[in-house]
């Protein structure tokens, strides 16, 4: 398992270094290492609480939102470059990414 | 009312619920704004009639957090509203509403809570069952057309009795039973015929009366499991609206709404509400049979004993629950 560094800013606007292993769910890994309420509805997309915006790199390496996803993401109202965490596994690519967890409305 | 020794197996408990439309409801059972909890097919669901009159039918437990829909629950608009956190449902089972969320997930706005078809139809409320939630197969059968304006609804009736809803059909098929039970004539051979999911029989009386004999003709309509019209022409016209009903697979609700043409006599109306006593007091001599006999799937039949095999081997289609074709025959 690989070591992935994440950088990571919260809703409060601090920015911190996360390690993942390839292969985490983000949502698990920002439940853990910052916000353990994130995701209430534990990765069914029907609740939205886990959105992040990516760095464009990021984004691009990321397999397509499925059609659920991309419906949430349109209900939303969601930036360009957003995605749900709970649909995101971390892999090799995302080494060294940013990430920043969207404002609770 | 008689019932059997709980020791004894009477053989219904282990037969299957056959799919149909059912008769849940009087309409007027269920106002506008009213919600209802309904027990029927060994089961329960929850009812409501939204603002628009439109009368919905949802599994019991709300899909959130799984509260009872039909406990201080409320309609709102045409919406059922659950007691515990406001949830709004639509007739279609989707979230309308969350008060305390900025908007209804898209997955949550359709099909997130079960449904159950609904028809309304001449003053009752039927929904469609289906122990694998297949589509409806038939609509719902209505009145004949009445020959002169429109039916007048003169007597409704409801009976629960202890036995699975095939015997109380069965029972028009029981040719012998008349004879004994009822103390007329036993039931004249006539017609019985298959077409789709609709079984006709059709017989017609020679009938004495102080003034000769007279040709009457009584016409049976069974639509599905779930519904019989008969319709009597002699010196009376009456129609016989029928439903059956399984609460569970050992017990059944009966409801008649008895119709008649408008405008008669004194005479034809005494002679029609003689008629209807008569087909009542039927039921009620019926019963004490159907509540303590037990389910004979080798009768000794004879001669003389009706086509009660025919009837249960057409009967069989409402127990094929994977999709069988229905089919059209006579006997």
């Amino acid at each position: 398992m690989a070591d992935v560094k994440l950088i990571i800013t919260d809703r409060a606007g601090e920015v911190r270094n996360v390690t993942a292993q390839s292969g985490d769910v983000l949502m698990q890994v920002l439940r853990e290492h910052v916000d353990l309420t994130l995701g209430t509805c534990g990765g069914a997309i029907s609740c939205g609480t886990c959105l992040v915006t990516l760095s464009p790199q990021w984004l691009a390496s990321l397999p397509a939102a499925s059609d659920d996803e991309a419906e949430m993401l349109e209900a939303l109202d969601a930036g360009a470059f957003s995605r749900l965490s709970c649909q995101l596994a971390v892999d090799a690519a995302a080494d060294g990414m940013e990430a920043t967890i969207a404002p609770e409305e | 009312m008689a019932t059997a020794p709980a020791v004894l197996d009477r053989g219904y408990a282990a037969m299957p619920i056959p799919f149909g439309w059912f008769a849940v409801a009087m309409s007027g059972d269920v106002a506008p704004g009213q919600i209802k909890t309904l027990r029927y097919f060994d089961t329960e669901f929850v009812v409501w009639r939204g603002e628009d009159g439109t009368v919905n039918a949802v599994d019991p437990f709300c899909p959130h957090l799984g509260a009872h829909l039909g406990v201080n629950s409320t309609v709102s608009g045409n919406d059922l509203r659950c007691a515990f956190h406001h949830w709004s449902f639509n007739g279609n089972g989707g979230v309308t509403d969350i008060p305390y969320s900025r908007m209804v997930p898209p997955k949550l706005r359709r099909n997130c809570l079960p449904t159950w078809p609904v028809s309304e139809a001449d003053g009752v409320i039927f929904v469609w069952y289906h122990p694998k939630k297949a589509a409806p197969k038939w609509d719902v059968a209505r009145l004949p057309e009445c020959p002169e304006g429109e039916w007048v609804l003169a007597e409704t009736h409801e009976w629960v009795i202890n036995i699975h809803c095939q015997e109380i059909t069965e029972n028009g098929q029981d040719h012998a039973h008349f004879g004994a039970v009822h103390g007329v004539s036993s039931a004249p051979k006539g017609e019985f015929r298959l077409d789709g999911w609709v079984r006709r029989n059709t017989v017609v009386v020679e009938m004495p009366t102080p003034r000769g004999p007279m040709t009457g003709k009584i016409d049976v309509t069974a639509t599905g499991p779930g519904q019989s019209i008969t319709e009597y022409i002699d010196v009376t016209h009456i129609v016989q609206s029928q439903q059956v009903t399984p609460i569970d697979s050992q017990t059944t609700h009966l409801r008649w709404q008895m119709y008649h043409i408008p405008g008669l006599s004194d005479g034809r109306m005494r002679v029609t509400q003689a008629r209807m006593r008569d087909l009542v007091k039927q039921v009620n001599e019926d019963i004490p049979i159907w509540n303590t006999k037990r389910y004979m799937s080798t009768p000794l039949l004879v001669e003389g004993d009706g086509p009660m095999m025919a009837y249960r081997a057409q009967y069989a289609r409402f127990f094929q629950f994977d999709d069988p074709e229905p089919d059209s025959q006579a006997a």
